[in-house]
């Protein structure tokens, strides 16, 4: 085991998986993913990353779903989700508090507007 | 119709007053040979004493007696013989006594002697009469009755009417929110299917800019990063704006006072006015209008864009006046009259705002398609032309209307006009 920070990317598209572990890696962090939210939920669970990146509207299971399953979770509780949107951001913020995400991001966003999202939330979340 | 028909001579109760007991036992015998009810008085005061007793509805009244004559006796009881027909009896009618008794409301003279004959028929003629007057009073108390339930009827119709009216009204409201509802819809599917790939580009372009050889200043592949960056960017306002146009589908109604709308739009405004310097913005405001009921957010935005469209208008500055007054409305046109989609009728007060400036106008040709989705003259870098769509969605939205007045060369107006809140009411 590194000390590498370890994000699960659970994404649909299979293009946006790739870039973002691309922009992920370059920038030194660890990147699993999961295709759909189902997925998803088992990855966070027996990956145990630090960081979850949930795009929101996607097939089988909608973003909003799995997050709120991830916080009902005490095993995945902890982990800060940052939630990514195609719609506006005014429906994340309607949600928020009971998704009680740590960012959401709008699509499309630069990779240095994630990197500089990470990078707080590992200073107000993962330091100790 | 028969007279025999229209009265029953059993139904007429007279007094009959006089101090001769040969004259009493005349009236006796023949009124009652008549078929009529009798009494009768020997004086004035028997006759008062019988009246407070009995309403009567023929009095036989002799002028002359001793102690109250007959005119005292009208005189002691008038409210009593309110409805009596009364008719004086005297030997020596003057016309001193004549005119006293006519005011006393007196129906007919009979002068003694007379014949049993004369006797009759004038009782008769009477009774007749006031049977009349009693069938139109009751007529006439009918037909009052009756046009008040034509009143009430008519109130009814009227109430159903506006019912009716307001039904319409909400119903285009709702057929526009849900024309809205859809094309919300479809928004938000292109700008998640189109916001991912835009997001996938980004990304790449990002990777791009890591992996290419870095030269400073202004190269090919720095600018080529850039355009397609700021298309990305472009594309993106596009959904944007679509989506926030799809979301007017909602208000949230407050009595506003309009004229502090306008105030907090002006200060929306103020830092890009203060670029412009050779723009000057004047205020024609109409103190203590009466209130509206809006979005105070929506209306803002819809006087913003149009604020930010004069200063566009007029690149080489100008003037720009917004106006507020309320308005009767005397002619039918820009919203005005019956047809269905005119929210305002014929003699209401609306209450109007104005934006005019000095710019450059709008042609003819174009004067049409202002307020279509996506119409501009402005070019990609300034305006997608969702502008004045969105804002004719949020005055339809709020019944109201939006029209523009330009000349080319002149200037533009963009007037708006909105329903007065009604009196009272929490916030309808």
């Amino acid at each position: 085991m590194t000390d590498k920070i370890k994000i699960l990317v659970i994404d649909d598209e299979p293009s946006i998986v790739d870039a973002l572990r691309e922009r992920l890696e370059f920038y030194g962090y660890e990147v699993v993913s999961a295709n759909d939210g189902l997925e998803g939920l088992k990855k966070a669970e027996s990956e145990s990353p630090d960081i979850i990146i949930l795009d929101i509207i996607m097939p089988k299971m909608h973003g909003f779903e799995v997050c709120k399953r991830l916080k009902e979770k005490p095993s995945t509780k902890h982990i800060p989700v940052i939630l990514i949107t195609g719609a506006g951001i005014e429906d994340i913020a309607k949600n928020e508090p009971a998704l009680q995400a740590a960012a959401c991001l709008a699509k499309p966003y630069e990779a240095r507007k994630l990197s500089e999202t990470i990078h707080d939330i590992v200073e107000k979340y993962l330091k100790k | 119709m028969c007279p025999d028909q229209m009265f029953s001579v059993k139904d007429v109760s007279i007094l009959a007053v006089d101090d001769e007991t040969e004259v009493r036992n005349l009236y006796d015998t023949i009124l009652t040979e008549e078929g009529y009810r009798v009494t009768t008085a020997s004086c004035g005061e028997e006759a008062v004493e019988r009246i407070k007793q009995e309403k009567f509805n023929l009095l036989l009244l002799d002028l002359k007696m001793p102690g109250m004559s007959g005119t005292d006796v009208l005189k002691a009881v008038p409210d009593r013989l309110e409805g009596t027909s009364v008719i004086i009896v005297t030997a020596y009618p003057s016309l001193e006594s004549s005119i006293e008794a006519i005011k006393s409301g007196v129906c007919d003279y009979v002068i003694k002697p007379f014949s049993p004959k004369e006797l009759r028929n004038i009782v008769r003629m009477v009774a007749e009469k006031a049977k009349l007057i009693e069938e139109n009073k009751k007529k006439e108390r009918e037909l009052a009755v009756a046009t008040a339930a034509a009143e009430a009827q008519k109130l009814k119709a009227r109430e159903l009417e506006d019912a009716n009216e307001k039904l319409r009204e909400t119903q285009n409201m709702l057929i526009q929110a849900e024309k809205m509802r859809a094309l919300g819809q479809l928004a938000s599917g292109v700008a998640h299917e189109v916001r991912n790939p835009l997001a996938i580009i980004i990304l790449g372009i990002n990777y791009l800019e890591e992996k290419l050889p870095k030269k400073k200043g202004r190269n090919p592949i720095n600018d080529t990063l850039k355009i397609i960056k700021d298309s990305v960017k472009r594309a993106d306002k596009i959904i944007r704006m679509l989506y926030d146009f799809s979301r007017v589908t909602e208000l949230d109604l407050k009595k506003e006072d309009i004229n502090s709308v306008i105030n907090t739009s002006l200060a929306l405004v103020k830092n890009k006015l203060k670029l412009e310097k050779n723009i000057k913005v004047s205020k024609e405001i109409k103190i203590g209008l009466p209130k509206v009921l809006v979005d105070k957010n929506k209306i803002e935005q819809v006087f913003v864009n149009a604020l930010l469209n004069a200063v566009q208008a007029m690149p080489n500055g100008g003037q720009i006046i917004i106006r507020s007054y309320d308005k009767l409305l005397t002619e039918p046109g820009n919203g005005a009259g019956n047809r269905k989609n005119d929210n305002f009728k014929v003699g209401e007060t609306a209450l109007i705002v104005e934006i005019e400036d000095t710019g450059i106008g709008i042609s003819r040709e174009n004067m049409s398609k202002i307020f279509d989705p996506f119409f501009t003259t402005k070019g990609p870098q300034k305006g997608i032309g969702l502008g004045l769509s969105v804002s004719k969605n949020i005055i339809d939205l709020h019944r109201g209307f939006i029209y523009a007045e330009s000349e080319e060369g002149k200037g533009t107006k963009i007037i708006i006009k909105l329903k007065i809140a009604k009196e009272g009411g929490a916030n309808g």
